[in-house]
């Protein structure tokens, strides 16, 4: 593997020569050491664990006359405590082609970050993020760096994209075409077909009063990838979405946004001869008004989604609430412990999702019960609220309410009573630097996130509130000390619905009734000194506490109360 | 632009009608505040051998309601639990076999804790009983290892006669492969291990288990289409660990397994890759499986699949890793063939 990469890093050196091509180099250095300790109720499971890595992820970008573009990325990761090349893997964790045919067709090919529409591809984030500490952020970061999430909410498959545009010379101003196909899962050559991702996509633009899309999402099992199939999945999902835009006066623009479309799903399974069959609709109408000279944005949208509207690319959660983290896995003398907030935001392998999955994943209701699988929740509607206040540097502030019902009520014919939701998010960040005049960087930021989730007759009264504060002072030049904290609590009774492999609940199907009292603490400080906009380190100390004093396995254990405490360091080069 | 909002509006007000509004899921009576039980929950039996007997319950409330009947094991935390809405819990109208949901099995000589909950009340009811003997899921629809006399490859007991460790262990001090408590099993008090550090190629180490003699087979059926494999692997999320499950077909003159001239072998492979974290159960229907295309280890045989010809089993440990110096472990606990359908503990009753 060594004289591969060798070759690979000469070829590359010596090709511009070659050629005359553009070679461009870019890459992400990173090394962690984190020490970590665990104690519980029992004290069977104290312990202390030291791990880390360091690795180097090297993008080569290729370009010739500019109609070729090869781009890859070569990882190196060698884990804490390998010596002398051992422990030391590689990867290729990217490659890309690029080109464009006949002057026309841009086409990519290879490992792509594919999203489109809330409704259609759209990777959701897992947890509300948006006011919380730096000390959290750069952990989250990396979490979202390893698995592939970037800001634009894309998932990453392979495949291949085709774009191109139509110029008009009146009317319309132009229109994008795309089409993609994309492989979300590999056969397994015995029971699994492959399943591709395929659709186009057609944005139309009026320059003056904003764009129209069209969208077609197919979500399919291929024939023919193996002999016999165990399940055949077609899933096809047909939306419109718009943007348009009215500027009343200088200072005052309206806009209308939303999206509205269909899905239909079918699948067989072999095993009993079983088939079904499902359509759905939805539609998100949205208004929003824009007022420049104060930078104040305020917007309200209505939107309904409902139970069998199927979108698997869309749906498809980065967490199931469920998993078993990889850092101390059990407790309480070999219990499997439940991943909590603190996890959901530290442990970059093996708990996040990357796959589509065709059944709404399960969901732990205290980390986000609103709207768990993203805008394309099913069976949801209501209307949504919002105002953003910036003010030229000085504060940003944030407040948004969501008054969402269901559709279709659960578990109950005679009443038909459906469930209530709640969410009322909040936040800011204030620069205190630029309101007194300060020359150095000292902010205060907070968030606050409070839901609440009723019904009377099937009781369901379930809350969370997750508060988020963090202080940002930079010191000395480029020395910032910072510190954090998050604060979940949630108490209630809620009950979940088992979906069977055909993504429904059927009427043998009884709900788990399960009850919260619920409590997570973390507490963070620590420094960050960014020796260039190239290279930044850091190091924290985080506290975290956990207590469930309704854990379905407290007669075995008594109460789940645990703390985890750990030191992180963090040393970070991106060029 | 006027003409695209106006499509739009009438787009829009065609999608938005007619949302789907049927109720979902079974219908659930919940408890009225004046609720009460009127008489107590009891059960059947207070030292049960599932072998051959089974649990049922009793109880009489005030009013219709749905209820929750849940049986948990206090040691093993194994759970089983039936919804019905009624007013009378009949004596035999819920019978409980010593199935289990999710992964963890109930344990011989285990107290569990039985329940009775309510919807939309916080009355409840509990007694306790002492499993004397678990569910040994031995039926003529599966072939338990342990129940058919071979408890060495059921993983139960330590390594013994039968085993062989694999080939190409060069270094003996990193690998392993023990019965261990090291985490919780689903089943019995220890699962197997399998672990070591990969010495640059892809196998890190393995165990085969032979019949002992020629002519000797395990007691499956020949139809592949009617026969699974099953096993419980624990595993921590690395996604460079595989392990390799192979069924030596004996089908040279010898008949006996060893893939050598003139005892050509099938090897039939069941691949699992361990990237998930903890335990999960793996089932194969085994006219699914592929050959060995490795002719002394089993690519050597006639390739027709004729699983009543098994004679050895083999689990393999691999490292997709490239490298020298990875380190992969996996567990394995309650492997159990089962014919006619994939197993399910909750499905698979005790008796025939």
């Amino acid at each position: 593997m060594r004289k591969i990469v060798l070759q690979l890093v000469l070829l590359v050196a010596v090709a511009p020569a070659l050629y005359a091509q553009t070679v461009k180099f870019n890459g992400l250095g990173r090394a962690v050491v984190q020490n970590d300790a665990f104690s519980d109720t029992t004290s069977i499971n104290e312990g202390r664990r030291t791990g880390g890595h360091t690795l180097f992820d090297m993008g080569v970008t290729v370009t010739r006359d500019d109609i070729l573009k090869v781009s890859s990325v070569l990882r190196v990761r060698n884990e804490f405590g390998g010596f002398f090349g051992e422990g030391i893997s590689f990867d290729f964790r990217q490659i890309k082609f690029e080109g464009i045919i006949g002057e026309v067709v841009k086409y990519e090919i290879g490992d792509l970050d594919v999203a489109l529409t809330p409704y259609t591809i759209y990777n959701n984030t897992a947890d509300w993020a948006d006011y919380e500490s730096e000390l959290f952020g750069i952990k989250r970061d990396l979490v979202d760096y390893e698995n592939f999430y970037t800001k634009d909410n894309t998932w990453r498959m392979q495949g291949l994209n085709l774009f191109t545009t139509l110029k008009f010379e009146s009317g319309i101003e132009k229109i994008k075409l795309r089409a993609f196909g994309n492989r979300i899962i590999g056969t397994d050559f015995v029971s699994i077909p492959s399943r591709f991702v395929y659709g186009a996509n057609a944005k139309i633009t009026q320059g003056k009063y904003g764009t129209i899309g069209l969208n077609s999402v197919t979500t399919a099992d291929i024939a023919g990838t193996i002999d016999a199939s165990s399940i055949d999945y077609n899933n096809n999902v047909f939306t419109v979405d718009y943007n348009l835009k009215y500027d009343v006066n200088s200072d005052f623009q309206l806009g209308l946004e939303g999206e509205f479309g269909t899905s239909s799903m079918d699948m067989s399974r072999a095993i009993d001869d079983t088939s079904v069959s499902f359509t759905g609709k939805f539609y998100d109408v949205g208004l929003k008004g824009t007022y420049a000279p104060l930078n104040l944005t305020l917007g309200g949208s209505f939107h309904a989604v409902d139970k069998n509207f199927s979108s698997p690319t869309a749906q498809t959660r980065r967490l199931t609430g469920t998993e078993t983290p990889a850092v101390f896995p059990t407790y309480n003398g070999g219990l499997d412990r439940q991943s909590m907030l603190w996890d959901r935001l530290s442990q970059d392998q093996g708990m996040y999702n990357r796959s589509i999955s065709t059944v709404l994943m399960t969901y732990n209701p205290i980390y986000g019960n609103v709207t768990p699988y993203g805008k394309a929740t099913p069976n949801r509607s209501g209307i949504s609220l919002f105002a953003k206040l910036d003010s030229a540097n000085f504060y940003e502030l944030a407040v948004g309410v969501d008054l969402l019902s269901e559709i279709s009520a659960e578990n109950d014919t005679i009443t038909e009573e459906k469930r209530s939701f709640t969410a009322i998010k909040a936040g800011g960040k204030l620069y205190i630097d630029k309101l007194i005049g300060l020359e150095k960087q000292l902010s205060v930021q907070v968030g606050f996130r409070k839901e609440s989730t009723t019904r009377d007759v099937l009781a369901v009264d379930l809350s969370s509130t997750l508060i988020d504060f963090g202080i940002d002072f930079e010191v000395m030049r480029s020395f910032h000390v910072l510190a954090g904290m998050k604060k979940l609590t949630a108490s209630g009774v809620e009950y979940f619905l088992v979906r069977n492999e055909f993504n429904q609940v059927t009427n043998e199907t009884f709900p788990t009734n399960v009850e919260y009292d619920q409590s997570e603490d973390i507490l963070a400080f620590g420094i960050k000194y960014d020796f260039s906009k190239y290279a930044s380190f850091s190091m924290q100390a985080q506290l975290v506490n956990f207590r469930n004093d309704k854990d379905s396995l407290a007669a075995l254990t008594g109460a789940s109360e645990y703390d985890l405490n750990q030191i992180y360091f963090n040393y970070t080069v991106k060029f | 632009m006027k003409k695209y909002l106006s499509i739009l509006t009438v787009i829009a007000l065609l999608s938005s009608c007619a949302l789907d509004d049927e109720p979902i899921g079974g219908n659930v009576t919940p408890a009225p505040s004046d609720f009460k039980i009127t008489s107590e929950l009891q059960v059947s039996d207070d030292d049960v051998n599932f072998v051959i007997d089974s649990v049922t319950v009793a109880a009489t409330f005030s009013h219709t309601v749905t209820v929750d009947v849940t049986f948990t094991g206090l040691e093993s935390g194994a759970t089983r639990t039936f919804t019905t809405t009624t007013k009378e819990l009949k004596l035999n109208s819920l019978v409980w076999n010593g199935e289990h949901e999710g992964s963890f099995f109930f344990k011989e000589d285990e107290k569990v804790v039985v329940s009775l909950a309510f919807v939309g009340s916080t009355v409840t009811s509990t007694d306790t009983l002492v499993i004397a003997t678990e569910n040994p899921f031995n039926t003529a629809n599966t072939y338990n290892f342990k129940e058919a006399g071979f408890e060495n490859l059921d993983f139960t007991n330590a390594f013994g006669n039968g085993w062989f460790v694999g080939n190409g262990e060069n270094n003996p001090p990193t690998l392993v492969r023990i019965p261990t408590d090291e985490i919780v099993p689903p089943q019995g008090d220890k699962s197997f291990k399998i672990a070591g550090t990969a010495a640059g190629g892809v196998y890190v180490t393995g165990i085969d288990f032979s019949i002992s003699g020629n002519f000797k087979f395990l007691p499956l059926p020949a139809d592949p289409d009617s026969l699974w494999y099953n096993v419980y692997v624990y595993g921590n999320g690395d996604p460079n660990t595989e392990l390799y499950v192979e069924f030596k077909e004996a089908d040279g003159f010898k008949r006996w397994a060893n893939g050598t001239a003139p005892n050509p072998t099938d090897g039939v492979q069941a691949l699992i890759k361990t990237d998930h974290i903890g335990w999960k159960l793996f089932s194969f229907q085994y006219s699914t499986l592929n050959f060995s295309t490795f002719a002394p280890g089993g690519g050597s045989g006639n390739k027709i699949l004729e699983p009543d010809q098994i004679q050895a089993v083999t689990y393999n440990l691999q490292t997709t890793a490239l490298g020298t110096g990875q380190y992969v472990e996996v567990y394995l606990d309650y492997p159990i063939f089962t014919f006619g359908a994939p197993f399910n503990p909750l499905t698979f009753k005790s008796k025939p």
